[in-house]
């Protein structure tokens, strides 16, 4: 859980590389994590499944980090997770303290990090252990909560959650049906006997849709950073209670299936000024706002990699491009993953624990000059992504179908931004799917056909319950604010 | 000046890596020196899977022996059980440069009614390597072997849940036992892959399910029992397992590893491929690899291989898989949420009542890229021009459309494009094994 990474030269190669690569795109306002790794994925084919998720999984944590600092300097957040650091580190720039921001900011990332991978080490095996008991009657009540879980707190709207979300659901169904084995839906194209494939369709969505909409315009500006960016230990004092309560609150929210980093951050945001003594300070430049939103995004992903290592399901958009790592590993997230890959899984949890001191390392190191990579120039990034786009759908199977799927999902990718209907109730739904579905054809089967199961045996209801009640709260923290869709 | 250089090197360079590839594509010009250029493997299963590592040893078996002149490549078509990649062999150019590496897949995704065809569209060249399904219970079970399990579903039909992955060998096997049993009938659970129905067992969702030897190995240590092994005679590593036949009822699934060809495929390639894979089965390396899988070492061509695919499609052919019929559609209700859905937002937005958000015009821009890309798609996938090539073309393209527009920015970005599209090529085909148009 801690060493494995070191053991190996070409591990921490790939960890450093993976963070570095993570910070950069997760700088450049644009691009964002889940491109970068949906497009590196098909890279990882040919590398050993250690290699391939620690790889990932570094890029990952630097992609989460790396937004904070255009965030602070420009006010163009570079990943969805960094847009609430905009509101208190933007100002403290503007007002000298650049540098006391950045250092603040890297700094909580790195704490919200370590509490999460402690966590992760904690749980993910206990979890997996206890998943024998989950049936089908189980994982269907569990994939029921995740989906009313991520249409309840993304987007504005519950119905354009929830509208997203169908259609997610809705690309899954084409191809073969679990309980049948007839093709469905595939209007008679042979090509089609499998579905859409999940890798065309994220890269589709994430990255290639980028290609479609007018580029924002580069940075004009150069962010300058005054001041010292390595603060004393001495100057955290007072920071220590919100910390740790913001990184709980992240890994917390990590854990819940398919919510990812902008959420944890806001949740973290708006609990710290509830509490805070001078709660008028928050968006004005205020450092505890800036240290809630930077712990628990980057504790998200520690909480996150826990119900994907040990359930299979994913939680946030980018673990279930994870999920498609793991699928193409052959690797079968769970309790087995433990028991057979203890490899595998002790390299992942390790490369996340090492990502976070290589992400800290890097950060100091090059914050001063990394605000520079928001003038790059659009036009010259954009055909690079679409290039790498095609060639990524392509590798997937060797065949040109899964690029026109790609190419197709790009298209949507565009409109369901442009309507404001959010994607990630749409990826989560298209992800848990197959699982959901095959859950459901499994449990209809040992029962007999009859649903009663699924509310007389005490985890599955147990799942309904807590499903309905984080529904409920998520409707009233909804009045309380407004978050912001992603 | 020096940009151009640059790229008049680029454009050299890149003639020279496509030239390199296509100096081994001519045409036969008579017996005997098949194969002259590298001959394509397509495993229907994604890499890392059974099937996957199979063929790559086999790959590595050959290469390290210098058994061909030619090197094989591997080529992952994976998708819907193995028919994507089926499909495409089926259609490729007889010409002995495209061949297939499936397992009973073949049999089972025509008996389970997933395409219209079987081993008959196919040239089988050979079967390499065997084990056989392994049927298991939890290790507290009441149920002490094959008998009693029999029994008991005969005296309580539809009670013991069998797992299985639908349409699969499993399932097929659950099917051929109800049958010898007298027909019993347990009541089957689509519980799906290996790991999948190991969880459910160990956690009493399922009673009993069938494994194949090398998931039987993984999961010897958690929690269950072997109770039969369906094959002709025990296992030698395994003696305490009984075969199915041993009790008395005659089913027996073996996993074999078959290489097909195009239809009509020239008897000399069938014959140079076989007379390969036979000295590849031969050699210790492979030997050791089988043996450290407890797999058999079976290798089968010419009549012997046809006597035993014709007995093994009537291991298919004689169970009808029977569908559970109970199951929701799920496409109709998903239908009409989207429906309903979209049709209350949009009618929000028709009246106005929804917050609209002043956005810049982007369809211009939009569909300039997009039609770009589809040129760029498109002529490598019907035109059928180099991938090289073509990337040299759209990067700078797309960079135009994107509103690179000084000379300096454009210069730069075909550079980069060429730089790109001969690194990507090298290390995809290189390094990666992709094929790239």
């Amino acid at each position: 859980m801690i060493f494995e990474v070191l053991s190996d030269p070409s591990l921490v190669a790939l960890v450093l590389l993976g963070t570095a690569l993570g910070i950069t795109v997760g700088a450049i306002p644009g691009l964002t994590g889940a491109m970068l790794i949906s497009l590196s994925l098909p890279l990882t084919f040919s590398m050993d499944p250690q290699s391939a998720l620690a790889f990932l999984v570094a890029m990952y944590v630097g992609s989460v980090s790396g937004g904070l600092i255009t965030a602070t300097l420009l006010r163009m957040p570079g990943t969805p997770a960094s847009i609430i650091t905009t509101l208190d580190g933007y100002p403290m720039a503007q007002s000298g303290q650049a540098g006391r921001a950045l250092g603040l900011g890297i700094g909580a990332s790195f704490v919200g990090g370590i509490l999460s991978w402690i966590a992760l080490a904690l749980v993910a095996k206990p979890i997996a252990e206890l998943s024998t008991a989950l049936g089908p009657w189980e994982f269907l009540a569990l994939v029921l909560m995740s989906l009313v879980l991520v249409v309840g707190v993304s987007g504005k709207s519950l119905s354009r959650g929830a509208l997203s979300c169908s259609l997610g659901i809705l690309c899954a169904l084409p191809g073969t049906a679990p309980g049948s084995g007839e093709s469905r839906l595939t209007f008679g194209f042979s090509s089609m006997d499998d579905g859409f494939k999940l890798l065309p369709v994220l890269i589709g969505l994430f990255a290639l849709s980028r290609v479609f909409v007018v580029p924002p315009k580069s940075a004009s500006k150069q962010g300058k950073v005054e001041g010292r960016i390595v603060l004393k230990l001495r100057e955290w004092r007072t920071h220590w209670l919100n910390l740790f309560r913001s990184s709980a609150i992240g890994t917390g929210v990590g854990i819940l299936p398919g919510i990812g980093a902008n959420i944890g951050s806001l949740i973290a945001y708006s609990t710290a000024r509830a509490t805070s003594k001078a709660p008028e300070k928050f968006g004005t430049g205020s450092e505890e706002g800036v240290v809630a939103s930077e712990s628990a995004n980057n504790a998200t992903v520690g909480g996150a990699l826990v119900p994907l290592i040990a359930l299979g399901i994913p939680g946030s958009v980018i673990d279930a491009i994870l999920l498609g790592a793991f699928v193409i590993h052959g690797l079968q997230p769970g309790p087995m993953l433990f028991a057979n890959e203890p490899k595998i899984v002790g390299t992942i949890i390790s490369s996340y624990l090492w990502a976070n001191v290589a992400m800290v390392l890097l950060m100091l190191m090059s914050a001063r000059w990394i605000s520079k990579l928001a003038r790059i120039k659009h036009h010259t990034l954009i055909p690079i992504v679409a290039a790498f786009c095609v060639l990524g759908s392509f590798s997937l199977a060797n065949r040109f179908f899964d690029v026109w799927v790609m190419i197709g999902f790009g298209l949507a990718g565009c409109l369901l931004e442009r309507w404001r209907i959010p994607l990630a109730p749409f990826v989560i739904g298209f992800v848990l799917t197959p699982l959901g579905e095959e859950s459901m054809v499994a449990a209809l089967m040992s029962s007999g056909g009859g649903w009663l199961p699924l509310f007389t045996r005490p985890m599955s209801l147990c799942f309904l319950v807590l499903a309905g009640l984080l529904l409920f709260w998520s409707l009233r923290q909804r009045r309380a604010i407004s978050p912001d869709s992603e | 000046m020096r940009c151009l250089n640059l790229a008049f090197y680029f454009v050299a360079f890149a003639l020279f890596l496509t030239s390199c590839d296509e100096g081994g594509d001519r045409p036969d010009s008579g017996r005997g020196d098949f194969p002259r250029k590298p001959i394509k493997v397509v495993v229907p299963f994604g890499p890392g899977g059974d099937s996957d590592t199979f063929a790559r040893i086999m790959q590595k078996t050959i290469r390290d022996h210098e058994l061909l002149p030619e090197p094989l490549v591997i080529l992952n078509v994976p998708g819907a059980g193995g028919t994507i990649g089926s499909r495409r062999v089926r259609d490729a150019a007889p010409d002995g440069y495209t061949i297939l590496n499936l397992h009973e897949g073949i049999f089972t995704s025509k008996y389970a009614g997933r395409v219209s065809y079987g081993p008959e569209a196919f040239r089988p060249i050979a079967a390499t390597a065997m084990s056989n399904l392994v049927i298991c219970v939890r290790e507290e079970s009441p149920f002490k072997n094959l008998r009693d399990l029999l029994e008991a579903a005969a005296g309580k039909p539809d009670s013991i849940l069998f797992g299985m992955a639908h349409g699969t060998p499993t399932h097929f096997a659950g099917r051929r036992l109800e049958k010898a049993g007298g027909d019993v009938q347990f009541r089957m659970v689509a519980s799906g892959g290996g790991a999948k129905r190991r969880n459910d067992l160990v956690g009493k969702h399922i009673d009993v399910t069938p494994f194949s030897l090398a998931e039987y190995i993984g999961f010897e240590e958690g929690g269950l029992r072997a109770v039969a092994y369906l094959a002709e005679e025990r296992h030698p590593e395994l003696t305490d397992v009984p075969t199915a036949r041993e009790l008395g009822y005659e089913v027996v699934m073996p996993h074999v590893h078959y290489w097909w060809a195009p239809k009509s495929i020239p008897d000399v390639a069938v014959e140079r491929i076989a007379d390969v894979l036979e000295a590849a089965m031969e050699t210790k390396y492979l030997r050791d690899k089988l043996a450290e899988a407890k797999t058999k070492p079976l290798f089968l061509r010419g009549a012997a291989l046809e006597a035993h695919l014709t007995d093994r499609e009537g291991e298919f052919q004689d169970v009808a898989l029977v569908n559970y019929t109970g199951l929701p559609d799920p496409v109709l209700p998903i239908l009409a949420i989207v429906a309903v859905l979209g049709g209350a937002i949009s009618f929000r937005w028709f009246i106005g009542r929804d917050v609209v958000v002043k956005t810049p015009a982007v369809w211009r821009h939009g569909a300039f890229s997009c039609s770009v890309l589809a040129v760029y798609v498109l002529s490598m996938q019907v035109v059928g021009v180099s991938y090289v090539f073509a990337t040299m073309a759209f990067i700078p393209a797309l960079a135009v459309v994107g509103g690179a527009r000084s000379k300096r920015s454009v210069a730069t970005v075909t550079v980069l494009g060429i730089a790109l599209a001969c690194a990507c090529f090298f290390i995809f085909t290189k390094v990666l094994v992709i094929d790239l148009p």
